[in-house]
């Protein structure tokens, strides 16, 4: 199969591909609206509530050191978290690796690799 | 405080109006299926909203559409756990309804870009792939992503999506067969 014949396949699909993203029809559109409309509401409220966290986090602060201090001292230690970096695809991201301008973005690849919803 | 917290509102309103239909008609196109595309969309804009909103805007559009393929992918998975569990309890004597029900939309390849249906003919084919295939090719041919955004978004290196693309654009243009072109 020649470098042509693929291309060819590839235009015609993307331009297939862009028409059928201009020409949703209302009922998708309005329900892709809805939905918008729900998610930053929800952003909104989210960050609304974040004046609560410094108040919240100092209620929490303040109930582990009471914790703390009534609990008996000779209690089992605890075993440290186990690291769970995954240290293998990072190397193999690195490694292969031809583009520059991923390298320069690399800290913000490897946080989205650890992330649970996106990774 | 309530200004920035507006302009971060309009900021990712405008976001999400921008990539919400590309985000539908790819999540139909790695799913094959509308409803379940919608679905995930939908989940996809309140994840993205509620974890990652406050990430730099310039981060936005890796992460979202990382969620989406993720979101596609849990979705096969179900598919493929519920595929295995009816053939599990069916009855062997029985012809297995998935394999002799006919090809979804009567699909032939040269009849559906006769009729004009030559997107449905392509996303058919696309079904077809392998999941990894097909994430390599809506996100380099469709969605015209560069190698390592393609990449970040699968979350695999380089050289796989190089691999899984020639794969995938080989197998598409066998699957829809020379008349496609032109």
């Amino acid at each position: 199969m020649d470098k042509t014949e693929h291309e060819s396949v590839e235009a015609r699909a993307r331009r297939l591909y862009r028409q059928a993203t201009g020409e949703l029809d209302s009922a998708a559109r309005a329900e892709l609206a809805r939905a918008r409309v729900r998610a930053v509401e929800a952003a909104a409220g989210r960050d609304g509530r974040r004046w609560m966290l410094p108040a919240a986090a100092a209620a929490a602060a303040g109930a582990i050191v009471l914790g703390v201090m009534m609990t008996v001292h000779d209690q089992a230690d605890f075993s440290p978290i186990a690291a769970q970096d995954p240290a293998d695809e990072d190397m193999e991201l690195l490694l292969a690796t031809e583009n520059l301008d991923m390298l320069s973005d690399l800290d913000f690849y490897l946080w989205l690799d650890t992330e649970p919803d996106a990774g | 405080m309530e200004e920035h917290l507006l302009d971060r509102t309009s900021e990712l309103e405008a976001f999400l109006r921008g990539v919400e239909r590309q985000a539908y008609v790819m999540a139909r196109t790695l799913t094959g299926d509308a409803e379940e595309a919608m679905d995930i969309v939908q989940d996809t804009m309140l994840r993205f909203s509620t974890r990652y909103a406050r990430r730099p805007p310039g981060e936005w559009r890796p992460i979202f559409f990382r969620i989406l393929v993720n979101r596609s992918r849990d979705f096969h998975r179900r598919r493929a756990v519920r595929s295995r569990v009816m053939n599990w309890f069916r009855d062997e004597d029985l012809p297995d309804p998935i394999e002799t029900a006919p090809a979804p939309r009567g699909w032939d390849p040269e009849v559906a870009v006769a009729d004009g249906e030559a997107l449905a003919a392509l996303e058919e084919a696309v079904a077809g792939l392998p999941g990894r295939q097909r994430e390599a090719f809506v996100l380099r041919c469709l969605e015209e992503q560069d190698v390592a955004e393609t990449a970040a978004i699968m979350g695999c290196s380089d050289g796989s999506v190089k691999t899984h693309y020639s794969r995938a654009l080989a197998a598409i243009r066998q699957r829809l067969g020379e008349h496609y072109d032109g």
